[in-house]
């Protein structure tokens, strides 16, 4: 496997293919993916489909068959990986405080001070509708608390760069439109590069610049730019009739690929 | 509810009670030789004799001591020695494996290697009866923290919390579980090898010693007393124990089904 970071610079290319042992079927086979800093990527497709694995190739969790991976992710950037299952990211016994600072010790992120870590927390917990205690045991919160005490924490470090696996899958809708209005503002303001998978396709079409969607195999079936008109909100855009174009094509590649698997299947 | 309840303890005793007459039966009408076998009703006697008239309560209190203070050796060096092989990094494989032989090396054919390096008195029983409980909390211990790391691989992975902190705030409070499972799994395996050492080592005085002596003594119900004595002190060191396990996974906010690596449970 051949592996490259390119320096200085966030970028990503993603050019590579994934069998897992004792599977004969590729994860994903030839992949190619760009993501070019500033910018947001939506990627969706059905389950199973290869995005976790994906995600976890660009993490370094997973090696690669063959392939590269260009990212320069910093430590920092780390802290702003939200995955579906918060539970692996969150220490049930320990305090909510003390989960917020896991990652400060021995001197690292120099310049962050604890208490504008708590700060940003409490900031996002308000803004969600959230009243946690910080002195509280985690295990003590509701799925939506544990997730919304993740997503603080991702926040609050400020990295640069996003990789997000279904973020929102434990918060309820109401806690949803003010988690993308923070989002948004983050994000779109700060000039962060974010990859986030998602099956919520409102949520793609609100947060990002782009949309990919794949079939099994991670098979790419659309490639879409999604150009929302500058400072329009997120629930604005979504009655447009533009983006109820962008709505059709999505569902429409979704449907093609239902329609390959069902004929591949007979 | 209450006959679902009281069915199975029911059964249990009619079932003890049925084995034991049968064995009463046998042994008196000699179809087990009462010079191999007491009968119960002779052993029960026997087992309230020893402990009114041949001072047996001082056997069994020094039996008890022994393997508690085994475990007090043992269990926080077998903590310690699990800890210690997460520390090694990657040649933490080769020191499990390291462990899990010696793990698989019966403790008693390690007797004559601790009578050398114990000598016979009071030290050798308890360092028999520490090695084996070591041994049990290092590899049950192991266990979860390789669970644990599993686990919170991504944690770890993104967080790269210092050295202190994982091991505070992940392994420790993870093999919490792990933890109260060896301790009652090492006070059981002590209690086991220090009455075999008060039988094999010249000993003053235990269960073991009053299990040998009698056995050579010919006194087959109070060495079938004896026996019964050293099961029914394993049976009430656990129950303790299981109880210590099940308050202290309540008050660590775990739950009872959760002692994970608890070849027992």
């Amino acid at each position: 496997m051949e592996f490259s970071r390119i320096a200085q610079r966030i970028e990503l290319v993603v050019d590579a293919s994934k069998t897992y042992s004792g599977s004969s079927a590729p994860v994903f086979e030839d992949l190619s993916l760009s993501l070019k800093e500033g910018t947001c990527l939506a990627v969706m497709g059905p389950n199973a489909c290869g995005k976790s694995t994906l995600l976890a190739s660009l993490l370094g969790l997973i090696s690669l068959d063959c392939g590269r991976v260009g990212l320069n992710l910093s430590s920092r950037d780390l802290l702003g990986v939200v995955v579906q299952d918060y539970r692996s990211q969150i220490l049930p016994w320990a305090t909510v405080r003390t989960n917020l600072l896991l990652p400060l010790g021995g001197g690292r992120y120099s310049g962050t001070r604890s208490e504008d870590i708590l700060a940003s927390a409490v900031e996002t917990f308000s803004l969600l509708g959230y009243q946690i205690d910080l002195d509280g045991p985690v295990r003590q919160l509701s799925g939506g608390g544990q997730q919304a005490v993740v997503l603080a924490r991702a926040l609050a470090f400020c990295p640069q760069f996003f990789i997000w696996d279904e973020p929102t899958s434990a918060i309820d809708l109401s806690r949803r439109r003010a988690l993308y209005r923070i989002l948004e503002n983050r994000w779109h303001n700060t000039g962060a590069t974010v990859l986030f998978v998602t099956h919520d396709l409102d949520e793609a079409l609100m947060l990002s610049d782009r949309i990919v969607v794949f079939d099994t195999g991670m098979r790419l079936l659309l490639d879409l730019p999604v150009e929302r008109p500058f400072g329009e909100e997120g629930w604005e855009f979504l009655d447009s009739a533009k983006a109820q174009a962008l709505r059709s094509r999505v569902r429409g590649a979704m449907d093609q690929g239902r329609v390959k698997r069902l004929v591949a299947h007979r | 509810m209450a006959a679902s309840y009281l069915w199975p303890h029911a059964a249990f005793w009619v079932t003890v009670l049925v084995l034991a007459v049968g064995f009463e039966v046998l042994v008196r009408e000699r179809v087990l030789s009462p010079a191999a076998y007491a009968a119960p009703s002779e052993t029960f006697r026997r087992l309230l004799t020893l402990f009114t008239q041949d001072s047996f309560a001082a056997d069994v209190w020094l039996t008890s001591r022994r393997a508690l203070l085994s475990v007090l050796i043992g269990f926080p060096l077998g903590v310690g020695l699990a800890i210690g092989l997460y520390t090694l990094g990657r040649a933490s494989s080769s020191g499990a494996m390291a462990l899990d032989f010696t793990r698989s090396t019966p403790i008693t054919a390690l007797i004559p290697v601790l009578i050398a390096l114990t000598g016979i008195g009071e030290m050798s029983k308890v360092a028999i009866g520490a090695l084996s409980a070591t041994l049990v909390t290092a590899i049950t211990v192991w266990v979860g923290i390789k669970h644990g790391l599993q686990k919170f691989s991504l944690l770890l992975h993104l967080y790269r919390p210092n050295y202190g902190k994982r091991i505070l705030l992940v392994i420790l409070p993870y093999t919490i579980p792990n933890m109260l499972a060896a301790l009652k799994l090492a006070v059981s395996s002590a209690l086991v090898l220090v009455i075999v050492a008060e039988m094999f080592i010249g000993s003053q005085g235990g269960i073991g010693k009053v299990i040998n002596d009698r056995t050579y003594g010919d006194d087959r119900a109070a060495q079938f007393a004896a026996v019964f004595a050293a099961g029914l002190l394993g049976y009430i060191l656990n129950a303790i124990f299981d109880g210590v396990q099940r308050m202290a996974l309540r008050y660590f906010g775990h739950s009872s089904g959760e002692a994970a690596g608890d070849p027992l449970s």
